[in-house]
């Protein structure tokens, strides 16, 4: 929270294709990685511009929706409570698996502890059940396997698959 | 550049994401590529759900190689098996063995039915890497007398019957934070009289430094089932094992547990420790005057609480005789007390009596709430009630 008659800080952050965003402090140090590059230039100018080279402009939008809403549930004392398990609900409903990936670099990137916690599971409860076709596509795995090599590994873990969705 | 940035996904996140995964969906992965087939062998997270096989045979054969290939150099975080039939104790005794070798941190056991079986394996009850012990399995656990949890942080016991040394037992688990009894029972025994033991000595140590409890409790939750026996020392036992939780910020009892205070009668006050660093409290009490005489005596011992939720149980089919009588006190906790809540208000008398005394002696209330299953007389005017805290809000839901 702000003092009162203090103006709000604002950090800059420029993103891999160049844009600028502006962001309400509390939000930005969410970021770990923008934390330390405070902590480590202690007397780096108010308008100092931190660059994200492994960030692209959309996905940092959508990292910034979810920390101001997550710094204000914790201002709120609403921490842990049925709001904040709505809003996640409705944050990734509209999210491909695409965009999913795209959240999950970047926050991994920015080092953003509770939303990579989050997105981990989001992206978990995606696979769940789900063929290893649909795992590799969904990872962009390549399969180096033979067919004769994919079948040994089918007989060694026999016991291990049945009753797996195709899609 | 797409490749960089799955090597990237390859080396934590999806290590992290499968980590969320069923054992199951784990195994999957062995398929996705050569570089992936080994990594389900070091994942620490493990979670078993029968209700992911077709049938029982299939579940165990498949907790069997999976705990049996693994890596066990790199150790099991957290262990969960979910279990929709009965588990037999020959298998859990291989399995639990299996994650104990594997210096298992968490581990939740729970079966849906009744549970076909001796106990758990002995080897559990000396675990010295569990971190966390939750446990549900569908028959009554009778807890062994000799048991070591040297880095124990939770345990969540249901349906567990405990030794009369439990207490005693437990406090070698020094670090333990949150302990969660639902359904549990303790050992009623025969110690002659309660009132020849040195009970007054101990509520002296108790009141000086909290000593024979956990330095870092933080919640306890003690639901505790029927107890046949003789009154007093049934009274005075768990009197003794609420004791031994004394240290929690947050305590929550159920009514058995006021039920077996209430056997202590007019002594309870001496057998009842300092709640020294109790902030919140919350019961499960009826309207009767026995069960009010114990919420006067824990508010008596709980110096420096701030918060007392109190949800209201009716009796109808059983009548009690009072044992416990004694009204409420105006103590050091009315000076701290900021909110109370009261759950199935119904404006009975001694209901409408606590609202008015809690009104009348709390100094810093900020906020009564009374939440109510049916309507209630309107002719009680509780917002005519004078207030000692000025800034006090009186809610009714």
């Amino acid at each position: 929270m702000s003092k009162l008659g203090q103006a709000k800080r604002i950090i800059f952050l420029k993103t891999a294709d160049g844009q600028l965003f502006e962001v309400d402090e509390p939000v930005a140090m969410e970021f770990e990685i923008v934390k330390s590059f405070f902590d480590e230039n202690e007397d780096a100018a108010d308008d100092t511009v931190v660059p994200l080279p492994n960030v692209s402009a959309e996905p940092l939008a959508g990292i910034i929706e979810f920390c101001k809403a997550h710094v204000e549930f914790r201002a709120n004392g609403a921490a842990g409570k049925d709001e904040v398990k709505k809003f996640n609900a409705e944050y990734i409903k509209e999210k491909s698996n695409e965009q999913l990936k795209e959240l999950i670099l970047a926050a991994n990137y920015l080092n953003i502890k509770e939303m990579l916690d989050f997105l981990t599971e989001t992206i978990a409860n995606r696979l769940k059940n789900k063929s290893v076709e649909y795992v590799r596509a969904f990872f962009g795995i390549e399969n180096d396997f033979t067919p004769q090599e994919e079948e040994a590994v089918r007989k060694e873990y026999e016991w291990a698959f049945e009753g797996v969705d195709e899609d | 550049m797409e490749i960089d940035r799955i090597s990237c996904l390859h080396d934590s996140i999806l290590y992290k994401i499968f980590s969320f995964l069923s054992a199951k969906d784990v195994l999957q992965t062995t398929l996705l590529s050569k570089s992936l087939q080994d990594l389900w062998k070091s994942l620490p997270h493990l979670d078993f759900d029968e209700s992911d096989f077709t049938n029982e045979k299939s579940f165990t054969n498949f907790v069997d190689k999976f705990l049996l290939h693994r890596d066990n150099s790199i150790s099991i975080i957290r262990l969960r098996l979910l279990c929709g039939f009965a588990c037999r104790s020959c298998e859990l005794e291989t399995w639990i063995s299996a994650a104990i070798t594997a210096r298992v941190q968490e581990l939740q056991l729970c079966s849906k039915y009744k549970a076909i079986g001796d106990g758990l394996p002995s080897s559990l009850f000396n675990c010295k890497s569990l971190v966390t012990l939750r446990l549900n399995i569908g028959y009554v656990v009778r807890f062994p007398d000799n048991f070591c949890f040297p880095n124990m942080k939770i345990i969540d016991f249901c349906d567990v019957h405990f030794g009369k040394n439990f207490s005693d037992q437990l406090l070698n688990s020094k670090n333990l934070e949150e302990i969660y009894f639902m359904h549990c029972r303790i050992d009623i025994y025969n110690s002659s009289s309660p009132s020849s033991l040195t009970v007054g000595e101990d509520v002296v140590a108790d009141d000086s430094h909290c000593s024979g409890t956990f330095p870092n409790l933080n919640k306890a939750t003690i639901v505790l089932g029927k107890h046949p026996g003789k009154e007093e020392e049934t009274g005075f036992c768990a009197s003794k094992f609420i004791k031994t939780f004394s240290n929690a910020n947050v305590l929550y009892l159920s009514n058995a547990c006021i039920q077996l205070l209430q056997y202590c009668g007019g002594n309870l006050l001496d057998y009842l420790p300092t709640f020294c660093n109790l902030k919140r409290l919350q019961l499960t009490v009826s309207i009767k005057d026995g069960d009010i005489g114990v919420l006067s005596c824990l508010l008596d011992r709980s110096p420096i609480l701030e918060s007392l939720g109190i949800r209201f149980f009716n009796y109808k089919f059983r009548s009690l005789v009072s044992r416990c009588n004694r009204e409420l006190k105006r103590g050091e906790y009315a000076r701290h007390l900021e909110c109370i809540r009261m759950e199935h208000f119904r404006g009975s008398k001694n209901q409408v009596e606590l609202v008015r005394f809690f009104l009348a002696n709390a100094q810093v209330l900020k906020k009564m709430s009374l939440y109510s299953d049916r309507e209630f007389p309107l002719s009680l005017d509780l917002f005519e009630f004078p207030r000692l805290s000025t800034s006090c809000q009186l809610l009714i839901y």
